[in-house]
């Protein structure tokens, strides 16, 4: 069966990049007890999809992860399923039942390192497409270390920038440099009043102390078109005439969006 | 939450943050509060190397068993790390506590191999420790080195408060505990010191007086006092099997070098090879019951989630039931999708066979290590591996489906000659000879043979710790000789040839048989910038010469000339458990050409029949041979092969 899992990565794991980062969760599904479905050969490898990689540095408290579990899916399956189930040497009706999903997130938990968390799962079975080709949209809260930008206007700036009907940027990879209007990349902006949403508070250990003032973003995401906060910033603070200085940021996704602007964790069913 | 000692600016600055945030899995916390000693455990080179390291996990979880002790760990800060914090003054810390070294009891530094030897200076300076031991206050950690560099401690004199000679499983708790009670009973540094240079193996430098001859040479080593030994006798645990071993390793966030459950079967070699240290400092051999061993692997990949399980020791295929273990291993665990990774084997029809199991041939390469290119230089460092047995193993491996095979020589032996260089040439074009008599049709594209290379550094405790070493230009021109007689091999387009690095090997050289001395040396060339030495891409000699200059120390006393047998050297007051008389022995044989059977084949008598267990305790046939004399089983009695096709 397949399922997708919501989690949060905050706390000092921040600092652990993505393809460590997955490393680790799969070493936490191993010790977890939960029945992962494996690749077949000499080194066979968990079949495991990241929504989105995550930055070094940047927290989240909204990752989606697939995962094919070796638990029988309640739902029959269709010939093509059930064919790519027995190249790997499973079949459906012989997998033992999946326990309830709370059952499998409490599994999971116990594992997980300081700071990282799974709040839900979902059964995705006959969903073809993987996370990471789902992925549009993503939500993120940006917080400013105090002495940053102190003495800009940021509502201001924010509305000017937003006022603009392009706003391109010389963008450089260590393999090609091009101009990228990333004005049609930006779905929201604006200051954060008093730092924080309510509603995800519980699942945070952020501490914004001395990062007083934050911004909220809705960004493109995904593999079409996708743009980091961090773009976002240097932009702004081009904006404002000031140099940019990344390290002056703590950023933290909230969401991510699918098609038609579904949260991600809509998707599925539950279990 | 607990904060990180390091500001989140400065996370985001350096390389590989997560080196700095411990944490990991398995990571033991414990209240400060409740416990009356701090120890940091510290490997002094960059986290992905310490915590590869097996016995920091050993001593990690033996010390926190302990209810009054917290075991944290600590590593080198790497370059970028370094300057920041030498800056900024921020104080090196421990990765569990996130709190400063300085503020705990011991400060434990593993002494693996001697270019490390300025990191320990950054890692005391970093700490706010003063670097000598003698200038260190009532409020300073105690600081202890050990590992297979303790065994010529003398360099490092100056800066440590004592040398643990020996493993860590036999009198570490009493080194702890001593600490406890005499902390508690408000005794001094000082007192402490004494006390515990009468713990067996513990190796006090500033209780013992040095004098040096006119010819520079040692011309004695004597305690100061009556009370302290004047010899130190190596620690040595007898029974590994009972002993306490990591269940639940550390499982790091980010790749390190072994990324794996580490099982290791057995301590010491039977095989006596002359150059090997590892082969003298830790007989005699002991091997882990099959029971325990079952048990710790199960134990541990269930604990840590690691997809694989690599055996570690210093020849494989000389436990004796290695059948039964590899057997229990595949059934098990390759069912569970875990690797089995089982480095250090000989090549022959059974290991052939069981590597088939658990890896993919194709992609898998095979190594052997002949160490010399030519019968006579085998036989001269005890390697007791034939060519017939190379061509032999490399002709089954070919024909099981391997094509590719690495094969690991020394540069720089006793008694080298050019033929001995040649040789190396020769022997890796049979080995493509006998790729290429394979019919065409069965084989496998082309062969791919890497030859490697390193320059042979003697060390103490070994029979060739009396060897002359060379110009580091000398190095290079051997690894050129063997370059261009490969060149001129008939199949040299198969051929690869890898040489490693000359530039690090006479400071090695140096520093592995040097005395006290070398202390001010060390101390100059951290203090103009020497750090992390063992990385080709940070060692600057310049330094180091400076460092010579500096200090008037001449560096080829110590590498260039023969040493006489009748000399004092340095590390004589150690008792390693094999005897002087023995390597004398086995320096004069190997200038024969004599080969010495292994301790299965026939007990040379080398003085660890004294540890009382081991190899020198297993029963023997009339001939002298021990009954775990261990061959290959025939191939009928192997593990059958799941099938486990794609
Ligand atoms: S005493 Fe004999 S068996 Fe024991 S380690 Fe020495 S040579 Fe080997």
């Amino acid at each position: 069966m397949k399922v997708r899992m919501k989690m949060a990565k905050t706390g000092p794991i921040r600092y652990v990049g993505h393809l460590d980062f997955m490393r680790s969760f799969q070493k936490a599904l191993r010790r977890s007890g939960i029945r992962a479905a494996f690749s077949r050969g000499f080194s066979p490898h968990m079949l495991i999809s990241f929504a989105s990689p995550l930055g070094v540095g940047l927290e989240s408290v909204g990752e989606y992860v697939d995962v094919e579990l070796a638990y029988r899916d309640p739902f029959p399956l269709d010939p093509v399923e059930e064919q790519r189930l027995e190249s790997i040497g499973l079949k459906n009706e012989d997998l033992p039942p999946a326990p309830s999903s709370g059952e499998l997130c409490r599994m999971i938990n116990r594992e997980l390192p300081e700071g990282v968390r799974v709040f839900s799962m979902k059964r995705v079975g006959q969903m073809k497409e993987k996370a990471m080709a789902l992925v549009r949209g993503a939500d993120y809260l940006v917080f400013l270390e105090d002495g940053f930008l102190a003495e800009a206007d940021l509502t201001e700036a924010v509305l000017s920038l937003l006022a603009e009907t392009s706003i391109v940027i010389h963008k450089v990879t260590p393999k090609s440099e091009s101009d990228v209007d990333i004005r049609p990349l930006i779905y929201d902006l604006g200051v954060m009043e008093d730092g924080f949403c309510a509603r995800e508070e519980r699942f945070l250990s952020f501490d914004p102390e001395g990062f007083s003032r934050s911004l909220f973003m809705s960004l493109s995401a995904g593999s079409a078109a996708n743009l980091k906060p961090e773009t976002l910033m240097a932009a702004l603070c081009r904006k404002l005439g000031k140099e940019f200085d990344p390290c002056a940021l703590r950023i933290l996704r909230l969401e991510m969006y699918a098609e038609a602007s579904k949260a991600m964790s809509e998707l599925g069913e539950a279990f | 939450m607990k904060k990180t000692a390091l500001s989140d600016r400065i996370l985001r600055e350096v390389e590989k943050p997560a080196r700095y945030i411990g944490k990991e899995i398995n990571s033991v916390e414990k209240d400060p509060e409740q416990v009356d000693i701090r120890f940091a455990m510290c490997f002094p080179d960059v986290y992905e190397i310490g915590m590869s390291h097996l016995g920091i996990q050993i001593i990690y979880e033996q010390l926190n068993r302990l209810p009054y002790v917290w075991c944290e760990r600590v590593y080198s800060p790497w370059p970028d790390l370094h300057r920041i914090m030498k800056e900024q003054r921020i104080p090196l810390f421990a990765l569990e506590s996130q709190e400063m070294v300085k503020g705990f009891d011991f400060l434990g530094i593993t002494l693996q191999y001697e270019l490390c030897y300025a990191n320990i200076l950054q890692i005391l300076d970093l700490s706010g420790i003063p670097l000598h031991a003698k200038d260190r206050g009532e409020e300073d950690p105690i600081v202890l080195g050990g590992g297979p560099c303790a065994y010529n401690p003398e360099p490092l004199a100056d800066f440590f408060d004592f040398f643990y000679i020996g493993e860590s499983e036999t009198v570490m708790e009493e080194v702890v505990r001593l600490r406890r009670d005499m902390k508690k009973a408000g005794r001094s540094r000082a007192e402490y010191l004494r006390e515990l240079s009468h713990i067996p193996g513990m190796y006090v430098p500033s209780l013992y007086e040095v004098s040096y001859r006119e010819d520079q040479t040692l011309a004695a080593f004597s305690p100061r006092y009556p009370d302290v030994p004047a010899r130190v006798k190596r620690q040595v645990c007898m029974n590994l099997s009972e002993a306490p071993y990591p269940e639940k390793p550390l499982v790091p966030y980010i790749k390190v070098t072994q990324d794996r459950v580490v099982l290791e079967i057995q301590r010491g070699c039977i095989r006596g090879c002359r150059f090997c240290q590892a082969g003298m400092i830790y007989r005699p051999l002991r091997e882990k019951s099959l029971d325990t061993l079952k048990k710790e692997a199960e134990r541990m990949l269930e604990a840590s989630g690691h997809e694989e399980i690599s055996l570690s020791s210093l020849s494989s295929s000389d436990y004796s039931q290695l059948p039964e273990l590899l057997d229990y291993l595949i059934k098990n665990f390759r069912s569970q999708s875990i690797n089995i990774s089982l480095p250090s084997l000989r090549i022959d029809n059974f290991s052939l066979e069981v590597m088939k199991q658990v890896q993919d041939v194709k992609k898998s390469s095979l190594t052997f290590a002949p160490e010399a290119g030519t019968q006579r230089l085998r036989d001269v460092i005890n390697k007791g591996l034939a060519e017939e047995e190379i061509l032999a193993g490399a002709g089954a491996a070919f024909r099981g489906g391997w094509n590719k095979v690495k094969l690991y020589f020394m540069l720089g032996l006793p008694t080298e000659t050019k033929e001995d260089r040649k040789g190396i040439a020769h022997l890796a074009q049979g080995i493509c000879d006998a790729y290429y008599e394979i019919p065409k049709k069965d084989r496998n594209g082309k062969c791919e043979i890497t030859v490697s290379t390193s320059f042979f550094v003697p060390k103490p405790f070994t029979p060739f710790q009396w060897a002359p070493m060379y110009r580091e230009g000398m190095y290079l021109d051997r690894a050129k000789e063997v370059k261009e007689e490969i060149r001129a091999m008939k199949n040299q387009k198969s051929i690869r040839y890898i040489w490693h690095d000359a530039k690090g090997t006479v400071l090695e050289g140096v520093l592995a048989r040097g005395d006290r001395r070398l202390g001010p040396v060390i101390e100059y060339a951290y203090r103009h910038g020497a750090l992390f030495d063992a990385w080709t891409d940070y060692f600057n000699m310049d330094i180091w010469m400076e460092a010579f200059a500096a200090a008037g120390v001449d560096h080829e006393f110590y590498t260039l000339r023969e040493r006489d047998t009748e000399e004092l050297l340095p590390w004589d007051f150690i008792d390693i458990g094999v005897s002087r008389r023995f390597m004398e022995r086995e320096w004069e044989r190997a200038r024969e050409g004599v080969v010495t059977p292994n301790c299965r084949e026939m007990c040379r008598g080398c003085g660890s029949r004294s540890f009382g267990g081991g190899v020198c305790f297993e029963e023997r046939d009339d001939k002298g041979h021990s009954v775990n004399a261990w061959k290959s089983p025939e191939l009928s009695t192997l593990p059958e092969r799941e099938e486990d096709e794609a």
